[in-house]
């Protein structure tokens, strides 16, 4: 876990000096009894927010039964991977995490550079109908994506593109979310330094490759973050499009596991079903996570770098 | 689309016609390569958003089925009276859909206002809290959902815990099977998962607020409270607005939850606008009718949309 106290002299140094730099110091006067409180507070809020992730951590090496009949408990001594052994056995996890896997790079790419590149058009060049366009991307931001999955679903059916990569990919690729947000984020980029670089000879494409896409790294990476975690947790879409145990995402081999919970609730059999999904939960869970603390300072701040101007 | 307006119309002026003709190409070749970088994401856009938008508004009005034999009929605005007249789910969906996003939308928002305050003091560890209060965030909704329902059963974790708390004297309920807790145990999961994010959009919001204003209020003798009224909440605006606005839309679009801890049970209690167009378009099938709940449901988030929007807009 994360430590949260005695951070060393230097890790608060560098951190005082990065918070430093965004904003300068806030010296209360009555300084140390207010701090001790609203930690403490905080130390109280973050173990409401870990207790779920880390029970279900640890609870998938609890012998199953014992995950029902004591759930609080923790029995050192009665650990095992018996969960995690049986949950692969019955579970076709394996192809879900591979699915996922070519799903986000693929999709993550194309997001990752188509939204951006027009954003640049719409920041930087002027083109017939670019008025409405833009303005056209501007409605669909306030469209739920949730809305149109039926629609969807048949035109799919019409490309005979059901339970097939492409129906996983292309749509929600470029969402008017993304685009909206590099264009607020280019639009800030100076006109001198793409002139600049036209007149040493750069071409338009150039420009957006070598001078652009370095200026905005810090909101690339913010997007990039949300990009990722949209796409490896994306559900209601998959579930829909593509629900064969072929294709089934990670998220959807989770759901259909956990449909089978709902009815019977007697014998061993629930208590089968009940480890094998904290341990499919867990898994499936781990890897965000290990990314998300290695890189928590660039999630963050990307988050923060990208976000809200007027 | 609007390929006319761009010829220009300016009065030949003798001097300044080599000038204008390298203007002009120059200009060609911006407007070429502008159109040409944002073909890609348009053309996504066109076939997977406008397209079935179009097409939804079209079956809406029929009697489109998944898989059938016959084709669409024309049916008028038979899926809408239905709807309306003749399908209580519908409205018990719409009641809930408004509840859920009556309670989220302030709560969620106030509370990740709160914690941002919180994390963004000078105090130790405060870069753990943010992370950790990220957490959840980071975790899918289906997992979410899948841990929380264990948690809400009548022997899970959450009984379990109020049980040790009161030293035995709580009788355990199961939150998700009684028709008057289970809506508001969804209620309680969605902001548990999605609270840490406008955290950090109310954090960014609160770094860009000059600290001179507070130096200034301090010494105006102005207490915390007064600081936050009077420097901190006006310099929030527009990230209100923009909390505010993303809150709602995903409130009103809850469907994972729903689907995975109740299908819309117990006696309808859970049953959403979204989950409702799902289970009558796909599970069961009746297409029309489906894009007909879909399209109510846009025209409702559009509407509030742009309530929300003529409401911000007007205090400044």
């Amino acid at each position: 876990m994360t430590t949260t106290h005695a951070p060393t002299p230097a890790g608060t140094r560098s951190a005082r000096t990065r918070a430093a730099a965004t904003r300068p110091p806030r010296t209360s006067p009555r300084g140390l009894p207010a701090a001790v409180g609203s930690q403490v507070f905080l130390l109280l809020l973050a173990l409401a927010f870990l207790a779920p992730v880390v029970w279900a951590l640890i609870s998938a090496f609890k012998p199953a039964t014992q995950i029902i009949s004591d759930p609080l408990g923790l029995d050192l001594t009665a650990l095992t991977l018996d969960n995690y052994r049986r949950m692969f056995a019955d579970v076709p996890i394996g192809q879900g995490f591979l699915n996922t896997a070519v799903v986000l790079v693929t999709k993550g790419t194309i997001t990752l550079f188509c939204a951006p590149l027009a954003a640049y058009a719409f920041a930087k060049y002027r083109f017939p109908g670019r008025d409405l366009l833009f303005g056209t991307v501007l409605i669909t931001l306030m469209l739920p994506t949730i809305v149109l999955i039926i629609p969807l679903l048949l035109e799919m059916k019409a490309l005979g593109w059901v339970n097939t990569y492409q129906a996983l990919v292309l749509p929600g690729a470029v969402d008017a979310f993304a685009i909206f947000w590099m264009r607020q984020v280019i639009a800030d980029v100076p006109d001198e330094l793409l002139d600049a670089a036209r007149v040493d000879g750069c071409g338009e494409f150039g420009i957006f490759t070598r001078i652009v896409l370095p200026v905005i790294r810090p909101a690339l990476a913010g997007l990039a973050v949300l990009t990722v975690m949209n796409i490896y947790n994306d559900f209601v879409w998959p579930v829909v499009a593509a629900s064969s145990e072929r294709m089934a995402t990670l998220q959807v081999v989770l759901s259909t596991l956990a449909q089978n919970i709902t009815g019977n609730r007697v014998g061993a059999d629930y208590a089968t079903v009940t480890g094998e999904l904290l341990a499919a939960a867990s898994i499936a869970l781990v890897p965000l996570l290990i990314v998300f603390i290695a890189l928590q300072r660039h999630f963050i701040n990307g988050i923060l770098a990208g976000s809200v101007k007027g | 689309m609007t390929l006319t307006h761009t010829a220009p119309t300016e009065r030949p002026a003798a001097g300044r016609q080599q000038s204008r003709r390298r203007r002009a190409a120059a200009g060609r070749r911006e407007q070429r390569a502008g159109l040409t970088m944002a073909a890609p994401a348009l053309i996504l856009l066109l076939l997977f958003l406008v397209v079935p938008v179009l097409l939804a508004f079209g079956l809406s009005f029929t009697n489109a089925r998944l898989i059938s034999p016959n084709p669409p009929r024309f049916v008028g605005l038979d899926n809408f009276v239905r709807a309306f007249t003749a399908d209580p789910t519908f409205l018990r969906s719409t009641l809930n859909t408004f509840v859920f996003a009556a309670v989220i939308v302030p709560v969620q928002a106030g509370l990740g206002l709160a914690l941002a305050v919180l994390v963004n003091q000078k105090i130790r560890g405060v870069t753990a809290f943010r992370v950790i209060f990220f957490v959840p965030v980071v975790t899918s909704i289906v997992v979410v959902s899948i841990l929380w329902k264990f948690m809400y059963q009548d022997d899970g974790l959450i009984n379990s815990f109020i049980n040790t708390v009161t030293f035995g004297a709580w009788q355990g309920t199961a939150w998700l099977n009684n028709p008057s807790t289970a809506l508001g145990a969804i209620i309680v999961l969605s902001i548990w998962q999605a609270v840490g994010f406008h955290m950090l959009i109310w954090l960014s919001g609160l770094q860009t607020i000059p600290e001179e204003l507070y130096e200034a209020a301090r010494m105006d003798g102005a207490s915390p409270w007064q600081q936050f009224t009077n420097v901190t909440w006006p310099g929030l605006r527009s990230t209100m607005v923009f909390v505010l606005v993303t809150i709602t839309i995903a409130a009103l679009g809850l469907f994972v939850q729903v689907d995975v801890m109740t299908q819309g049970g117990p006696v309808n209690s859970t049953t959403t606008l979204v989950y409702h167009a799902v289970r009558k378009g796909y599970r069961e099938q009746e297409t029309g009718y489906g894009a007909t709940i879909s399209l109510i449901f846009f025209v409702i988030v559009l509407v509030i949309a742009l309530i929300q929007r003529r409401l911000t807009r007007d205090e400044d």
